[in-house]
């Protein structure tokens, strides 16, 4: 287990994808190619960070106004853990509200693009995997118990009310009944 | 007979030892609580390739509540091997080379699944020693259909004994890799002592369109018989709506596409070789999908673990094969 200092938000993403780059240089830039002239905003809990890659590489800064940004995602620790346990995916935690994703489609397309080049080096590059453990060790709260998981969550985490279902009733969108 | 099972790592300067894997596998199933348990533990890649992975999983399916317990990936440098034995930090399955006897461990207090299992073979073992083709690559097994268990296991703050409990255990090896074109139906179904128990298999295409012979065997006290290609049929029908509990959460964040796979609701397998004839209708209430990501390779697998409930009947010999119990199915594409 390491000793050091528990890594920023900030520190996080620069190695991820500085690791990314040493590791499968070929993905690095196609994730370039994907997002350069972007600017991405990344909130986790009290910290948040604009990403960008310029002229000289890739710049992780700190950011306040996540508006003026080309997109940005938005969660906590918390919830970054329940996706890595699967005790939730992706599509839940954006209905539940437990990850905000802004901007224009196209934007938002493209961070989930540059998220997934870096989740498909990742079974292959044994550093990635230590930084996603590193920070499992240091932003797991020790007394979390994972409750058991059914699968994905309902489609709104709110209920609909009975005029809802009425009005759907009426226009006949209520699906069968099950054996129908 | 006795055979001694240990694990199959690579000969020095194999060329195909990149795509080496080795797994030990342990599936309990206790009647009184209608739990089903899998505890699986595997080496992925060549053992001293830095990439190479170990992965153990545990997870157990509660009727009526869910899933519980997690996968771990840890590197293969890092597990603790035996001659027949892979421990992780959180998960353990040893295998007696002598006696064949399995111990299993589980300690997942964040999975709220905790396990210590002895499991003690009843039956004869089935062995495939001869590489059976698989992709571009191959696979060989060995299978103990029935284990007496004994043990304690923690799951959602309830503590059990495994008395009463039946158990089934393999080991598998071979040379793949995941996303290669393969796939493979597998299913163990065991009903309470002294019922029947029954371990199924064949392999397939990734679409599961071109499937392999089927082989069944049937074990009930000292009747222990394998049945074999055009004596056994399968047939799937319907579609499993559950939802589906997937892992690790990394991999099914990146597959999207495989959240919501095509799974059967119901397995009829007919058996019936012109003199012994039976039946088994298998129908599934859940399902995991365990995302296997080739380390040395880009490829996925994707292997859906379904446990549920079978009933059987008919006749082989003069026994009858009648009874119920529970049991998993195995679907990897």
């Amino acid at each position: 287990m390491s000793t050091d200092a528990p890594l920023s938000l900030r520190e996080f993403v620069s190695a991820l994808i500085e690791t990314l780059g040493e590791e499968h240089p070929a993905a690095l830039a196609r994730m370039k190619q994907i997002v350069e002239h972007r600017t991405a905003g990344i909130s986790l809990d009290a910290e948040t960070v604009s990403v960008s890659f310029g002229p000289d590489g890739l710049r992780v800064e700190p950011a306040d106004d996540l508006a003026l940004l080309d997109g940005a995602g938005a969660t906590d620790s918390a919830t970054v853990i329940d996706l890595l346990d699967g005790a939730i995916e992706v599509p839940g935690a954006i209905l539940d509200g437990r990850l905000r994703v802004t901007g224009a489609l196209e934007e938002i397309a493209r961070m989930f693009q540059a998220i997934e080049i870096l989740l498909d080096a990742s079974p292959r590059t044994p550093r990635l995997q230590a930084l996603a453990a590193r920070f499992q060790s240091e932003r797991r709260a020790p007394d979390r118990m994972m409750l058991p998981v059914r699968g994905q969550s309902s489609w709104y985490p709110f209920p609909c009310g009975a005029r809802e279902f009425e009005l759907l009733g009426r226009l006949d969108l209520l699906p069968e009944p099950p054996g129908e | 007979m006795t055979y001694f099972d240990f694990l199959r790592p690579p000969p020095p300067f194999d060329p195909s030892a990149p795509a080496y894997k080795d797994w030990l596998h342990l599936n309990i199933i206790d009647h009184t609580s209608r739990s089903v348990a899998l505890v699986n533990v595997s080496l992925h890649g060549a053992p001293l390739d830095a990439r190479s992975r170990a992965v153990g999983t545990a997870l157990v399916h509660m009727a009526g509540i869910g899933w519980l317990g997690n996968l771990e990936v840890i590197g293969l440098l890092e597990a603790a091997l035996g001659v027949s034995s892979i421990g992780l930090r959180n998960v353990g399955l040893s295998v007696d080379p002598l006696s064949a006897r399995v111990a299993a461990s589980v300690r997942d207090g964040q999975g709220a699944f905790d396990l210590r299992a002895d499991a003690t073979p009843d039956c004869r073992p089935i062995l495939v020693e001869q590489h059976l083709p698989l992709g571009r690559g191959w696979i060989s097994w060995y299978a103990v259909p029935r284990l007496n268990v004994s043990g304690t296991w923690t799951a959602g703050g309830m503590t059990r004994t495994l008395n009463g409990a039946s158990a089934y255990h393999d080991h598998n090896w071979g040379r793949w890799h995941w996303g290669d074109d393969f796939g493979w139906e597998w299913a163990c179904l065991l009903a309470p002592q002294p019922g029947p128990c029954f371990v199924l298999s064949r392999t397939t295409d990734r679409g599961h369109l071109h499937c392999g012979p089927p082989s069944l065997t049937v074990c009930m006290g000292d009747l222990h018989r394998t049945f074999r290609g055009a004596s056994v049929r399968l047939e799937y029908s319907g579609r499993l709506e559950q939802p589906v509990r997937r892992l690790p959460g990394a991999l099914a964040a990146l597959h999207q596409d495989r959240a919501q796979p095509r799974l059967p609701g119901r397995l009829e397998v007919r058996v019936d070789d012109g003199i012994d004839r039976f039946r088994i209708s298998f129908e599934p209430r859940a399902a995991a999908q365990l995302v296997a990501a080739d380390p040395i390779v880009r490829g996925y697998g994707f292997i859906h673990e379904l446990p549920g409930e079978f009933v059987c009947s008919g006749r082989v010999g003069a026994t009858s094969i009648d009874g119920e119990g529970l049991g998993v199915l195995e679907h990897v594409d």
